[in-house]
């Protein structure tokens, strides 16, 4: 068949079948309702996806907020991340943080057997005492996996963050660069929750981080490994004590060490 | 307000524009979803997802200039996985009659308006239907939507010249089944 004479009839022929299509009030309003419907959920859904990872960040940014308070800079850092923006490729995760910052060293797999699982953009605001803004910045948060064991996550941020407290445990390797290995007790409390002078006590010496904004009162212990290297600051997390700390302290090295 | 400022309002939280694009595009994207999946309800939860992902999603619309070309490749990623998942929902017998009814303007709890089709228009829809889903949706957005191959690679998101052999290739294809149709006894009538 010519082309000219199919092409002539196939427009017809779908501009025909189209109309059957009934695009009328009734249609309009049904179509309409369901998305703001729809559009609402989600936006519920977002709200408390963001809540939970606003609370994880929080448990990171308990050194960052305190050494900055006693600096006299930075009083708190929060942070934000999009479900949606997330990526399962290692490469493409890997492209995305050099977009960010070049210099931040990640790897897709530890010799323990934690292997990249995913990534996504985390936004990070410090604010002053005021809650006047002082720093504004976009970074990764990698997402490590291993069968049977609770995952780890990794932050490199180039907010500075300090640390509160002495270490628990520290490595110091052959460049000098010093890994301080911590566990911390995260209290997540409603916004209206008052902390005790016993739980005030353990903030100044470093042992608890008390994140505001849960429904009700959870409290989970979590492991990290801190170190700075080139003006990087990073971050090895994981809640639960899956790992010794000389455990955690070897992958915070092979990945200090890595290129 | 033309279209690009509707679509830099909507960017920008606006309702209204919101509500505007929609208006403007409900009518031929619930067509254009409705020959694609082939399903007038499938077609009705494409062009409502595609509107939620619009604006769930509208700061990543980086050119406000290029909305229908965003619509569109958001629409047609939702009618591929709804066609996937009707696919896996339901054994292939029931799918081929769900269509046939469908085509028959019968289905749908009587939605559909009551369109005649002649007997060589029916078989060439039929043949249509039966291209791959990506194929068929360049067929449809360049003869029905009337886009541009160009427009349609930023659709799908593939080369231009990836659009033009899926055209090439499906028109070749549905010349083939309408040949067949013919030796099967119904003739396709060339009129010029």
């Amino acid at each position: 068949m010519d082309d000219f004479i199919l092409e002539k009839r196939l427009k017809e022929t779908l501009e025909k079948k189209a109309e059957e299509v009934c695009a009328d009030a009734l249609a309009k309003e049904r179509i309409r309702t369901e998305v703001y419907r729809k559009i609402k959920e989600v936006n519920g859904m977002k709200q408390k996806n963001m809540k939970k990872i606003v609370l994880v960040a929080a448990a990171i940014c308990i050194f960052g907020s305190i050494t900055a308070f006693a600096l006299g800079k930075a009083v708190t850092v929060s942070s934000h991340s999009n479900h949606n923006e997330e990526v399962t490729v290692f490469e493409e995760a890997k492209a995305m943080q050099r977009d960010l910052d070049r210099e931040v060293k990640v790897v897709e797999e530890f010799s323990n057997g934690y292997r990249f699982r995913s990534a996504v953009p985390r936004y990070e605001e410090s604010h002053d005492k005021n809650g006047k803004s002082i720093e504004k910045e976009t970074a990764m948060s990698f997402f490590y996996e291993k069968e049977g064991m609770e995952g780890i996550t990794l932050f490199a941020s180039r907010i500075t963050l300090g640390e509160s407290g002495t270490p628990d445990a520290v490595l110091v390797l052959e460049d000098g660069t010093e890994l301080h290995f911590s566990e911390l007790m995260n209290k997540f409390v409603p916004p209206d929750y008052e902390i005790t002078e016993e739980e005030k006590k353990l903030q100044e010496e470093g042992k608890l981080n008390v994140a505001y904004g849960s429904s009700e009162v959870e409290i989970k212990n979590s492991e990290s490994v801190y170190w700075q290297q080139n003006g990087i600051t990073y971050c090895l997390f994981m809640f639960g004590d899956d790992l010794s700390a000389d455990e955690m302290l070897a992958m915070a090295k092979e990945l200090a060490e890595s290129r | 307000m033309d279209e690009t400022e509707l679509a830099r309002q909507m960017k920008s939280g606006n309702l209204e524009a919101f509500e505007a694009l929609m208006d403007e595009y409900r009518p031929k994207a619930l067509r254009a979803a409705y020959l694609i999946s082939g399903n007038f309800a499938d077609s009705e939860d494409i062009v409502q997802e595609t509107f939620v992902d619009c604006y769930i999603n509208r700061k990543k619309l980086k050119n406000p200039g290029a909305f229908m070309s965003w619509f569109y490749k958001i629409l047609s990623r939702n009618a591929w996985r709804i066609c996937r998942r009707a696919k896996r929902e339901q054994p292939s017998e029931e799918v081929i009659q769900e269509e046939k009814k469908t085509q028959d303007g019968i289905s749908d709890d009587g939605i559909l308006n009551h369109v005649v089709l002649k007997e060589e228009e029916t078989a060439l829809f039929e043949a249509v239907r039966k291209l791959p889903v990506k194929q068929r949706t360049v067929i449809i957005l360049y003869y029905y939507n009337e886009m541009s191959v160009k427009e349609i690679a930023q659709v799908c998101g593939c080369m231009e010249g990836t659009v033009k052999s899926r055209l090439y290739h499906g028109k070749e294809k549905l010349k083939i089944m309408l040949e067949d149709h013919e030796k099967g006894g119904a003739p396709w009538t060339i009129l010029s």
